[in-house]
Formats: structure tokens, sequence, C-alpha cells
């Protein structure tokens, strides 16, 4: 009886592993002969009209190339994207063309050969590259880690900006306040007027980190940075607690009313236009949707307040390269030729042309154009404090080769809203650091 | 007389069994060594890059995890309410659907609804149901005039919890209910009649004859609840994704982030090998309890 039991486990086991011991690395063939490619990007939303016009060109591009059959993956909630884009690659079968985010966060991507360097292809086709801006590619090199070669093509680069609502505080007779000092003190007559001074979606924790990083930079500078990817600064040190301290002054007097933990990002958009908030702290990346907004007139775009007690520092920002695409297929795969396409159809300079032409000349662009259009009032106001950024830097956790550091920071600045303390909250994540250091040797 | 079987009758039955048993291999044997075997390792989750073996590193992580103490403790509050919500619940409901009245359908249908509906469309439904910016749950307390009532329940820490387990709740009466009813339908009505002619009121009927008499039907809802607590997770991805912060964080979206997020799959492994190990012993010792009260 025994026997026969062992025999039946092993025969399960083993006949159970056959399929996976079968399956190999195949084609990606469609049924009619064309060469599939998927492209996994977060432009999803045809609300917002540079997604519509990718969705648009996605379209456009299976009419023209008959032999490809592009399949858009895409879909704009980034843990969403996130979890298709990881769990492809830990099937063995990578999308092909994917958005890719870069920096020392995305380390393992580039050294495990998921993404794949295309300086090669660049160098034999400087016509597709020409336009480009090179100061783009710094998060997409790695050879600070011994690794040459690039490994995506900037299509967004960024700033974060803030969104006036001029009407609200032309009604209040109060000027549009620039540093944090004014907006505390613009705070109560905001409050008594019904308005939501800086409303703050932190229903998405990424809201949080973004708007710790633009902090940091006004108060600090890049040296914090730095000092805190080094570990010469802790996350529970007293300048990190510092920044949590006064995100936290700002919530308990108001400035970012109530019910954060209710809405998101697109809460505070739906705020900005409904004209129950004053001021929105957003990114560039919105530039094109604001302007569609029914009182775009009514709305000014400033840079992120600073600290008038800390002028050295005004024109430090958060922003700079940070959405890119990339590419998984390698040189001799039997697709690569059509991946090759695809990325070079993406981030061409007539597609960046077309999506300029169709946004009006909204929003930032990693290329030069030839002939500009005359951009839309907030798009130039954006650019008046953007062109005179002194540093820029993307969030501070994508510095950080813990691919986790991102959301357990995010997750823990989101308890600001929920009542946590800020030497709490710093605690926690210098917790995390600590323990994933020792694990990883690092 | 003892069945005789001979070797042929073996081999056949074997061969019967063999593509269940195949199935039932592929399916859950393999994952499940596989997710014992990747718990001692660190990877993150790129076929090329290497595995390193870590030994119980990921478990000890797991265990001194501030995080793991928060989903044990949510956890305990959905069992909890198993016990002090679903089970009254879906009982009383099964006694209604057990009367005679015309409506008896339209009751088990609304009942059973829930159950029909995926889980995910729920979380979503009630996720709107009680969206604090003009949700239906916060107009109608405006509407009573409870305005100084925080209607924000699935974003604060102190409530997000009991929110998603009454919306559970809501969701699992309906098949709780199915149970019961089984259980009640099975009760000989001479019993009740017996009862009845020897004086006992309805209460002492309902505590002294159907609810003991209602004890298979308690011990399946019973393991169903605490299997069912401990693994749960879209519920509660949906709705908060163990937010705020990590308030209503459970082993399922412990699980998730560590491997989708956070790019740790061998703790994520770890997590899931507690979740297998823990729902194994659960069912162990509550079958041996119910087989203990049966005597």
């Amino acid at each position: 009886m025994k026997r026969n039991i062992v025999l039946a486990v092993v025969c399960m086991l083993l006949i159970s592993m056959m399929p996976i011991m079968a399956s190999g690395n195949e084609e990606n063939t469609a049924s009619d002969g064309k060469t599939v490619v998927r492209i996994l990007t977060r432009f999803s939303n045809p609300g917002n009209p540079r997604e519509k016009y990718f969705q648009d060109m996605v379209a456009k591009f299976n009419e023209e190339n008959p032999d490809i059959d592009l399949q858009d993956l895409s879909i704009s909630d980034e843990g969403s994207r996130d979890t298709r884009f990881k769990t492809s690659i830990a099937s063995g079968d990578p999308i092909e063309v994917f958005n890719f985010l870069g920096y020392a966060a995305n380390l393992d991507y580039v050294r495990d050969g998921v993404v794949t360097d295309i300086s090669g292809e660049m160098e034999a086709d400087p016509e597709w590259v020409a336009a480009y801006k090179d100061n783009l590619f710094g998060p997409v090199r790695y050879d600070e880690f011994g690794i040459s070669g690039i490994y995506g093509m900037p299509i967004d680069p960024y700033g974060v900006c803030c969104f006036y609502n001029k009407a609200i505080f032309d009604e209040l007779g109060i000027p549009l306040p620039e540093t944090w000092e004014e907006i505390e003190a613009a705070t109560p007559a905001l409050l008594a007027a019904g308005y939501t001074p800086m409303a703050f979606g932190a229903m998405e924790n990424y809201r949080g980190g973004h708007f710790y990083t633009a902090l940091s930079m006004k108060a600090y500078g890049s040296e914090f940075k730095d000092a805190l990817i080094s570990g010469e600064e802790k996350w529970n040190g007293e300048k990190a607690v510092n920044l949590i301290s006064y995100m936290k002054h700002l919530y308990d007097i108001g400035v970012f009313g109530e019910n954060n933990m209710a809405y998101n990002a697109d809460g505070e958009l739906s705020r900005l236009e409904n004209k129950q908030a004053a001021i929105i702290f957003t990114g560039s990346w919105n530039l094109a949707a604001v302007n569609a907004f029914s009182n775009a007139d009514d709305l000014v775009c400033m840079g992120f307040p600073y600290f008038e007690s800390v002028p050295e520092h005004k024109d430090d920002w958060m922003g700079g390269p940070d959405c890119f695409i990339s590419i998984s297929s390698k040189p001799g795969d039997p697709d690569y030729e059509a991946t090759l396409r695809v990325l070079k159809y993406f981030t061409s300079y007539e597609y960046l042309k077309g999506q300029y032409e169709y946004c009006n000349g909204s929003g930032t662009y990693p290329v030069t154009f030839d002939e500009t259009i005359p951009a839309d009032r907030l798009t130039n106001e954006f650019n008046s404090y953007y062109s005179n950024a002194t540093d820029m830097i993307g969030e501070i956790e994508q510095y950080d080769a813990m691919a986790s550091l991102i959301d357990i920071v995010r997750t823990n600045l989101q308890t600001i809203f929920t009542g946590a303390e800020p030497q709490a909250i710093g605690d926690a994540i210098q917790l995390e650091v600590d323990t994933w250091r020792s694990m990883n040797n690092y | 007389m003892a069945l005789r079987i001979d070797k042929t009758d073996r081999i056949k039955a074997w061969f019967l069994s063999l593509p269940a048993l195949l199935l039932y291999s592929a399916v859950l044997i393999y994952p499940i060594i596989q997710v014992f075997r990747m718990s001692f390792y660190s990877w993150n989750g790129i076929p090329a890059s290497p595995m390193r073996f870590v030994g119980l590193l990921n478990y000890k992580a797991f265990l001194s995890d501030a995080r793991f103490l928060i989903a044990l403790k949510n956890v305990g509050i959905f069992i909890l309410s198993g016990f002090l919500v679903i089970f009254p619940v879906s009982l009383f409901m099964a006694t209604v659907i057990q009367k005679n009245s015309p409506l008896k359908r339209v009751f088990k249908t609304c009942y059973f609804i829930p159950q029909v509906i995926s889980r995910t469309a729920i979380a979503l439904m009630w996720y709107f149901v009680l969206y604090p910016d003009g949700g239906p749950v916060a107009n109608l307390c405006e509407l009573l005039g409870l305005t100084n009532v925080n209607v924000n329940f699935l974003g604060r820490p102190e409530t997000a919890i009991y929110a998603i387990v009454l919306i559970n709740a809501w969701t699992y009466a309906g098949y709780n209910m199915l149970i019961f009813s089984a259980g009640l339908t099975s009760i000989p009505q001479e019993l009740n009649e017996a009862a009845l002619i020897d004086g006992a009121n309805g209460r002492q009927t309902f505590f002294r004859i159907t609810l003991p008499l209602l004890r298979n039907s308690f011990n399946i809802f019973a393991l169903n609840c605490i299997i069912g607590s401990i693994t749960t997770f879209e519920m509660v991805f949906v709705t908060t994704n163990g937010g705020p912060g990590y308030a209503s964080e459970v082993f399922g979206t412990l699980l998730y982030k560590n491997a989708f997020t956070y790019n740790n799959y061998g703790y994520s492994n770890a997590v899931g090998a507690f979740l297998i190990f823990s729902s194994f012993i659960m069912s162990v010792l509550l079958t041996k309890l119910f087989e203990k009260t049966k005597d």
C-alpha cells in the first residue's frame, strides 16, 4: 500500500512537471502570420488629449504595418501597469515595448537583461535621435553601476508645478501666493470663504511622495537627496522628519482641506475645475488636460511654492526626464525587427511633432521642434518657470537601488493624513531601509 | 464478506484516476511545492536573475514585520465578524426562507444575489456606495442631519477594516443562508411538533432542538469562515489596497505587494507558505474539534 502511495506521488509530480519542462520560448506569431508586438504604457484614458493621440497612433501603426499586430496593453493605473509588466517578466514572456522609469530603482531590469541596450541602434540611425535633447538620457544610463549603454528613449520630460484659480484669489483680494509663508497666511481667508487652499488627493499614495521630493528641493536642494541615498542622512533624521512635520503642519492648519483620503489626483483636477480648490499641486503632464477645462481662463500656472527663508533653493525643482520607452526583444530574436520598428515609430520626431500639434503646443517634449506652435498661456507660464530651474531631480526614492522604497515612502507619507506622527513615519521608513540593506549586504 | 480486488482491477483504478490525479497535481501540488521551495530564496522576479538561498530569512523578516501583526489582527476581526455578524444574519435569513410565505422565492433570490456577482464588482460597488464625496451613504447621512459623522469609512484607519468586514458580511450572508437552510430542512418536523406538544415555546424549540441539530451546518460555516478570513484578498485589495497606510492590510495584500510592488518574490512566497500552512492546520484542528464535539 505504502509503495503504491509513493509511486502515485512520484508519478503525479513527474507528470505535472512535464508541461513546464516542455515549455520554451516561442516566437510571437499570430495565426495570420503577423508578428505580434505588445506595447504597455500608461496611456489608456481617451479623455486626456495626449493619451487619445497615442491610441489613435496605435491604430494608425497597425494600418501602416500590415505585417505587425501591435497590441496595446496600456493601463493608466500605475499599480495595475506594474503588475502586468512584472507578471510578464516573471513568466518568462516580457512585454516587448513598455514604458520604463529608469533610475537606480529599476537597475535590476537592466542588470538582469530585461531591458535592451539601444545605444547601437541609436548610432546606426542618427536621424532617429537627432532632435533629442542629450541631457534627458541620464536616468537610463547605468555607467556608475558598471553597465554601459542606453536603455530607453525619453518621451515625457516633466516638471512639477501648481495651477492656481486666480478668480478665487481676485475675489478675496489676495495676491497669488508664491511662497509657503504666503500660502499659510492666505489659508484662513480661503477656508472662511469655503475653498480648499491646496487640494491634495492623498488616496493615491504617490501624491505624498511627489510632494515630499518637491518640498525637499525647496528646503534643502538636491544635496539632501544625495545624502539620503548614500545613507549619510536617515529617513528618521532631523532634516527628513522636519519635512514630514511641515507637511503635517500644512494639513493641520487646513491648507490641504479635508477628506484627503477620499479623492485622488483626478479629484484634485475636478476640484480645480469646479472652483472648490484655490490651488492644486501637479505636473506638466496635466497641462493639456487643464487647458481643456471650462474655467481655463481663470487658471494660472506657477512653480511649486518655495520658502521665503530659503531663497537659494527657489528654483530647485522636482522634474526632469521620467518616462521612457524601452524594449525587451534582443537582436537576433525573431520579433526584434518588428519591436524596433514600433519603438522608433512611437519615439520618432514625427510622432512627437504630431502630439505637439494635436495638443496645440501644450506640454513638454524631449525634442526641439523646428517650427514652434504658439503655445497656450498655461504652457507659456509653465515654461517661464521651468526654464529658470537651476537644479532638478526625480522622486528621491528612484535614486535608491531598493526597488520597494518608493512604495514604502509613499505609503508611510500617506499616513500623515490618518494622524500618524512625523517621527514615527520616519522611523518606519528607516526600519525598512535598514532591513533591506542588511538582507542585501548593501 | 470482504471485497476482493485483484491486480487488474487495481491497475484499472489507477488508470481511471490518472486524469484527475494529473490535473490535481499540475494545478495544486506542484504550485504548493514551488511556493515552499521559493520561500527559502531571495529573488526579484526576473528569470535571468539568480535565486539566492537565504534559509529562513524570509520567514524571519515576515514574522518580525510590523505589518504581520496588523494583518493578523485584521484577520482576527474578519473571523470574529463572521461569527458575530454573518452567522446570526444568515441563520435568521435561513429561518425566513423556511417559512411558508408567498414571498419565499423573492427573499431567497434577493439574499443569494451577492453570491452570483463577482467579488471585484461587489467591492467596487461598495467603494462607490461608501464614497465620502457625494456617495449614497454620505448623502444619506447629510439628509439625516448627521453632518458631524466622518463618512469616509474606507479612508480612515480606525474604520476601514470594519467597513470591509461589513461588505464581506453582506456578500457571504446569502451563501451561508443556503448552508443553514439545508440544515434546517434536514431537521425532522416531528421533533418540533413533539416539543410543541410537550409545551416548549418557540425560543426553547430553537435553542434546544434546532440549533443543536444544525451542528453540521455550523461546522461547514465555521470552516469556511476561518479559512476564508485567513486567505481573504480581493475585497481589501479593491476597496483600500491595505490602506490607509497599512491599516487594512491582510496576508493576501502583503503577498501581492511583496511580489508585484516590491519585487520581493521570496518574501511573498513565505507569506504564501504561511497562508497554506495556517489554512491546513486550521482545517485539521477544526475537523478534529468537530469530531470531538460529535462524541
